[in-house]
């Protein structure tokens, strides 16, 4: 293992030198390169990727895509396949059969694999048995913020509809456009770990690859910062990146059309921000919930998951985004001073179930409603506001502590009979519970 | 070890362009000069184009809930002069045709010397939103203009720039982009993501090596806001330019392209092999040739077809009264039409 401080002078032997390369411009010339030829260089190397990527690219309807096999398997975004987006929130597609073009114009039919509605990826296969051109996918985790990439399209449909181009004839040529990596890890809306670029994306650019100059995906390029309602490209565009897609490949290819969840750790609760090189701190547990199950304790500081660091509670959030629910992670803890790891197996946001009420602690005891959602489980049994939940099946409810326990052992659609007291007087209820309620339940 | 180190790291920089991020460096670095020895070599064709006008075009289209005042203002284009492309010591200049749209009561053309002169449309082609200007300078100008690029070695992803005199026409304006696309407006047309703003239209984008590869025009700008820096931009082809000036240099003007056609509908499934007819329309060019519903069309002048939408592109490249040859199959007959298509009939 490198020490830290050695690994610091290697960096700081790197830099001088490269700064040094840089500073002097006769180290260009000494080269052998004309000042030109940079450039030359580089646009023969867009020029070349742009190339051998167009062949596999990909015109759905209202949106890009790619080719990602030989036998016909391609990635777009769920929003590209779907039409209903709520909250922000892309809902999953009622279609499932798509008309698709490939470049030049060569049509297919293609069935809806799997989606993965919150991560806005979807999975498509060409029916017949196509042997199409297909992009390789990259490795995100390499990426560096001021990193060439590519992204091709078919901005405004340019390419595959009649409206925008006088002769009204479409000619499915993608378009490519170049720019930089701006930042890693954005977090918009359902988009946990996003990159920025500022490359020219646009709608209908939707669904197609951002590429690095070695020809390899490194993402989808998703959706655009605009304003007013603009709807062009202001130079803040978000990708989701690649290597949160391979997790999702698998469950993706078994998903029968249907859609793939994303994972979560419920019931633990953390701080914003990491103290300096000690790890997130655990503020809470929930007892009798997964994340207790998993094995965490309230002190307990993250310093990592699948070797990422975790600084930040947004970074938490960001890391724990990219994985499919089911998938097993690494977690590095520190506990009193020892690193410790643990296993934890994400599960299903909504697999908990939801009653709809947030309650304290009655005066002679029970769990009395404080808050209460008129269109949850609760609400639409009749449970209201200062009501005392004092019996759950059969069971005596103490506090309102003893209420979400046992709540937490439940399963959504289970059936649970309530014994209330309203304004004093007893009261006999049936309640059947739903999936919590979230960006990834139904 | 860091002394031994060192020449090998330098040796690695250097000779490897394999590396991306080395590259990426070595462009940055020689980004400047590059730009700079460009601008020299073509800053004397670039010129900017003043107009003074009495009314501009009609708005494009009505927005539901807006006035006419908001109308307007939504659509006005910002003042101050936009670009032009000075072609010989004639005096003529190239720029684009929205330039100079509208009711006009004078143009004036700035040259990069700084002296300015009145100019004269001499005609326009509508089809590539393109204006040729000729200035009454009355005196003998500087023989200059454009190193035209061959057009057939346009690819996608070639560097380009886009220069400009706006809003100075004393200084150019520089922004960098690659070929987006080689073959929009049927061809006649690239696609860039330079930023292309209301002062580049009729500014020339030129290659590393600063030849004259297109003009900024508005082609396809069916709707406003997408001519609004979205890194989508559009050029009218140097070829085509090559190939319609000399007709513009007689005072011919060229109108919008009228589409040619067929005259069939047909059925939209991608995967099918050919263009399967469900219908012919009466009169049409395909009823006049006796292609009949039911008819599989293989074949577009020698191209072999993929589907429907394939078929439809190949009309759409086609002007009206160009006779084309389909190749038809009719249940186990091969057979071979020759319709001369028309023009595409006005809606309801």
């Amino acid at each position: 293992m490198i020490a830290y401080s050695t690994l610091l002078a290697r960096c700081r032997a790197f830099a001088l030198v490269l700064a040094a390369l840089l500073a002097a411009s006769p180290a260009l010339a000494d080269s052998g390169l004309s000042e030109i030829e940079a450039l030359r260089r580089l646009e023969r190397k867009i020029v070349t990727t742009v190339e051998a990527a167009m062949p596999a690219l990909v015109f759905l309807e209202g949106g890009s895509g790619f080719m990602i096999s030989a036998d016909g398997y391609l990635l777009t975004n769920t929003h590209v396949v779907s039409d209903k987006i709520t909250n922000n929130v892309v809902q999953k597609p009622e279609r499932k059969v798509f008309n698709v073009y490939l470049s030049g114009g060569k049509g297919f039919i293609a069935d809806l694999v799997g989606s993965d509605p919150e991560g806005d990826v979807a999975l498509l296969k060409l029916r017949g048995d196509p042997e199409v051109p297909f992009l390789e996918l990259g490795d995100s985790d390499t990426l560096e913020i001021g990193q060439q990439v590519i992204a091709i399209g078919d901005p405004f449909l340019i390419g595959s509809e009649e409206l925008f181009i006088q002769p009204a004839a479409p000619d499915y040529q993608p378009a490519a456009s170049s720019g930089i990596i701006s930042a890693l890890h954005r977090n918009s809306d359902t988009y946990k770990d996003a990159i920025q670029v500022d490359v020219a994306v646009n709608r209908g650019n939707s669904g197609g690859p951002l590429l690095t100059l070695d020809g390899k995906v490194v993402g989808i390029n998703g959706k655009i910062e605009t304003r007013f309602q603009a709807g062009v490209n202001t130079g803040v565009g978000y990708s989701i990146h690649i290597n949160q897609i391979k997790r999702f490949l698998g469950p993706l290819k078994n998903a029968g059309g249907g859609v793939v969840r994303h994972g979560v750790i419920d019931g633990i609760t953390l701080a914003k921000r990491a103290s300096k090189g000690l790890g997130l701190r655990v503020t809470r547990v929930k007892p009798s919930s997964p994340a207790h199950t998993a094995g965490f304790f309230e002190g307990d500081r993250i310093l990592s998951i699948n070797g990422l660091p975790v600084r930040s509670l947004s970074r938490f959030n960001g890391i724990l985004g990219t994985y499919p629910a089911g998938e097993e992670v690494l977690m590095v803890l520190s506990r009193d001073l020892q690193a410790i790891e643990l296993k934890v197996v994400l599960l299903e946001a909504g697999a908990l179930p939801y009653l709809g009420v947030k309650c304290d602690t009655g005066a002679e005891g029970g769990a009395r409603i404080t808050e209460l959602d008129p269109n949850s489980p609760a609400g639409r049994a009749g449970l209201k506001s200062h009501d005392v939940i004092v019996l759950l099946a059969g069971l005596v409810v103490k506090n309102h502590r003893e209420l979400d326990d046992y709540l937490l052992t439940r399963l959504p659609g289970d059936v649970l009979d309530f014994e209330i007291l309203r304004a004093g007087d007893p009261l006999k209820l049936t309640v059947r519970l739903a999936g919590q309620a979230g960006p990834g339940s139904d | 070890m860091t002394s031994k180190a060192l020449p090998l790291l330098v040796g690695i920089l250097l000779l490897s362009p394999a590396s991306a991020e080395t590259l990426e460096r070595l462009v940055a670095a020689s980004r400047p000069k590059t730009v700079d020895a460009l601008v020299e070599r073509v800053s004397q064709w670039v010129v900017a184009v003043e107009v003074k006008r009495n009314e501009d075009v009609p708005l494009p289209f009505q927005i539901r809930g807006a006035s006419a005042k908001q109308l307007r203002n939504y659509f006005k284009r910002p003042a101050g002069p936009t670009t032009g492309i000075l072609l010989d010591g004639e005096g003529h200049v190239m720029t684009s045709f929205y330039n100079v749209a509208g009711t006009i009561q004078s143009i004036r053309v700035t040259l990069s010397t700084g002296r300015s002169f009145p100019a004269e449309l001499v005609a326009k082609s509508l089809r590539d939103d393109v204006a040729l200007l000729k200035i009454s300078a009355g005196e003998s100008l500087p023989e200059a203009g454009p190193t035209w690029a061959d057009s057939s070695k346009m690819r996608t992803g070639k560097i380009l720039f886009a220069l400009g005199r706006s809003p100075d026409p004393s200084r150019l304006t520089v922004t960098e982009g690659i070929v987006s696309a080689t073959r929009r407006n049927g061809g006649r047309a690239i696609q860039t993501d330079a930023k292309l703003n209301y002062g580049n239209a009729g500014g020339p984008l030129v290659d590393l090596e600063g030849r004259f590869i297109a003009m900024a025009s508005r082609v396809g700008h069916t709707q406003p806001q997408w001519g609004i820096n979205s890194g989508v931009g559009f050029g009218t082809s140097a070829s085509t330019l090559l190939a319609i000036l000399p007709g513009l240099k007689e005072g011919r003007d060229v109108g919008p392209f009228r589409p040619a056609f067929l005259g069939i509908r047909g059925d939209r499934d991608p995967s099918g092999k050919g263009a399967q007819v469900l219908q012919v329309i009466e009169a049409s060019a395909a009823a006049e040739a006796g292609v009949q519903a039911g008819d599989v069309i293989r074949e577009f002048n020698d191209t072999e077809l993929y589907n429907f939408d394939h078929l439809r592109r190949l009309i759409f490249s086609c002007e009206a009264n160009e006779k084309v040859r389909l190749k038809i199959q009719r249940g186990e007959l091969l057979l071979e039409v020759e319709p001369i298509l028309k023009v595409i009939p006005r809606g309801p």
